[in-house]
């Protein structure tokens, strides 16, 4: 690369060195004040603060007021207002429901084939992740679409079931929590995936060796040696996967119908619907919290536990 | 037994491919159906919804502005976030954290949350340009992206070539366009597709932000699929995944399939 350059100065005769020279002793003189590479970072900075924490914190302190409320006086009422409606609760338990079995279901079909990724090696690998990564670079509508033309009472899977004699009458999946949890797990199968397979990929082949030598069965090899050194994979996946499920709007939206209310759901209704942005902005804060919450433990757990675990796999 | 595991292992693995396919195969097997309903298996073949596309309400309209907004934000983000990243990884100054995880803040938040925030914020600047807000909406959502594709290329480089093209008398401009750009160029590359990518499926923002003359694709497609009877929209949806399957060769082309891997993290 150096040489590259340098032939590219060589070739160029004083002429456009000598039209350039001003620019560069310009670039020089800003360059040589201290904090200069500052305003590298300004306009990002600038754009961030105003078109980014600006409109958070604002919508924070919509959610202390009252919709028509003149005098706009400080109170929890929007608060208050959540927690003791049994039926907003209720949403509010039926999200993170929801989003934990999306992450059980992930976890335990993202799990073979991040095995397969980290360990079969070659094709599989490349096989693997592409066809992991390919559905992310399909707009979620689409996906969202498609599963309800399978999961539909007169779709695919159920006449499937339905000729086969395993069912008497259609299931119910679309537009049940069932459906929302299998187009959220195939939505999300990707954030659990990469990162298990990368911790799976940093344990030590010979300690597998090793365990199969002393006359550990397959299972007992991945009970007592991959599961908990993949550990750290499945915590960073898991918390990825539930953030992403309690957020997600289209999905619930599609497959859940009416039947399945969602934070998101419920919070996009009281603003676009019933036009009330306080509360609205309380549900949008206390949905917030929540996946906060969840990553400030994460970030604990992995903090403690996982370090170890990094170590004793290399 | 242990090669019984592992053709478990492999059939296993090939189960789940499937489930992950199923919904896009779906949709492009009943855009080629001859009934009127959306029929899996269809029992006769036909092109004729891909010519009923030009039905669906506004959705060139859609492309139209989906395309525009797309571009328009990748520009942005990418040039606020290689001189960001410049500035972050080659300067080591108190705060450097900090303005880290002010960039990558939007991450942390739901993407619906950062769609009424800012509905309520351009709203209440009185915003007339929808459109200005959407591009600043989507540029929002996508910089992390790009800070973090960049900065983590940036870290890569080899401090050496750079210090040999100082001494050798290029200036900082020449050195960033000669030695940094191009071995960059990958992660360039990785984060704008990427970019282009969340911009143009986003619709968490869009939902909130755009008006009935700033629908983009995936707002208009969320009203088509709600209520889609017959193939149509399943047609418009297949050439979108062509679109879709274009974007990700290039980008295989481009960086290599391995590479494309990064882009998938959240």
């Amino acid at each position: 690369m150096g040489a590259m350059v340098a032939k590219e100065y060589a070739s160029v005769p004083g002429l456009r060195r000598r039209i350039y020279a001003p620019f560069s002793e310009v670039i020089g003189w800003i360059e040589r004040r201290p904090y200069a590479f500052l305003l590298l970072l300004l306009p990002s900075f600038l754009f961030m603060m105003f078109c980014f924490v600006l409109p958070m914190l604002l919508l924070l302190r919509e959610s202390f007021f009252v919709e028509g409320d003149a005098a706009r006086s400080f109170t929890l009422a929007q608060y208050a207002h959540f927690l003791g409606s049994a039926h907003y609760r209720g949403v509010l338990w039926n999200s993170m429901r929801l989003a934990l079995y999306v992450t059980l279901v992930a976890l335990v079909i993202g799990y073979p084939l991040a095995y397969g990724m980290a360990r079969l090696g070659g094709r599989w690998r490349a096989v693997i992740l592409v066809a992991v990564v390919s559905p992310l670079m399909v707009s979620v509508v689409i996906r969202t679409f498609g599963w309800q033309i399978l999961l539909r009472n007169s779709g695919p899977i159920n006449t499937t079931l339905l000729s086969l004699g395993l069912i008497d009458e259609p299931l119910m999946l679309l537009f049940s929590p069932a459906g929302v949890v299998i187009g959220l797990v195939h939505a999300y199968l990707p954030f659990m995936v990469l990162p298990l397979a990368a911790a799976i990929e940093r344990i030590n082949p010979a300690l597998e060796e090793a365990s199969r030598t002393l006359g550990a069965s397959a299972f007992q090899l991945f009970r007592t040696v991959i599961l908990p050194l993949s550990l750290p994979g499945i915590g960073a996946g898991a918390a990825l996967v539930f953030t992403a499920s309690i957020s997600a709007y289209v999905i619930p939206m599609l497959l859940g119908g009416e039947r399945v209310q969602v934070m998101p759901t419920l919070v996009t209704q009281q603003v676009l619907v019933l036009l009330d942005w306080s509360f609205g902005a309380a549900i949008a804060t206390i949905l917030t919290m929540v996946t906060l919450i969840i990553l400030v433990i994460y970030g604990i757990v992995a903090a403690r536990f996982f370090q170890r675990y990094r170590i004793e796999a290399k | 037994m242990n090669w019984l595991a592992g053709l478990a292992l492999r059939a296993t693995i090939v189960a789940i491919l499937g489930f992950l396919l199923a919904p896009l195969v779906v949709i492009v097997v009943v855009s080629f159906g001859d009934a009127a309903f959306m029929q899996f298996p269809p029992k006769g073949l036909s092109f004729r919804w891909y010519a009923n596309i030009d039905q669906l309400e506004g959705f060139f309209d859609a492309v139209v502005i989906s395309l525009k907004l797309a571009v328009l934000s990748t520009v942005i983000v990418l040039v606020l976030g290689v001189a960001a990243s410049l500035a972050l990884t080659r300067h080591r100054f108190a705060g450097r954290g900090a303005a880290m995880s002010l960039f990558l803040s939007p991450l942390m938040l739901p993407s619906i949350v950062i769609g009424i925030g800012l509905l309520q914020y351009y709203t209440s600047l009185g915003f007339f340009s929808t459109f200005t807000a959407l591009v600043l909406g989507h540029c929002a959502i996508v910089f992390p992206y790009m800070v973090r594709t960049v900065a983590s290329s940036l870290e890569q480089q080899d401090e050496s070539v750079i210090e040999a093209s100082r001494v050798l008398g290029a200036d900082a401009v020449q050195t960033f366009a000669h030695i940094i750009v191009p071995s960059i160029r990958p992660g360039l590359i990785n984060g704008a597709i990427f970019a282009f990518i969340m911009s143009f499926d986003n619709y968490s923002v869009s939902l909130f932000l755009s008006d009935a003359a700033t629908q983009t694709l995936p707002i208009r497609m969320l009203t088509y699929v709600a209520m889609a009877i017959d193939p149509t929209v399943a047609a418009a949806s297949t050439l979108l995944i062509l679109f879709s399957m274009l974007q990700l060769l290039v980008a295989g082309w481009l960086i290599g399939v391995r590479r494309i891997g990064g882009l998938a993290g959240k």
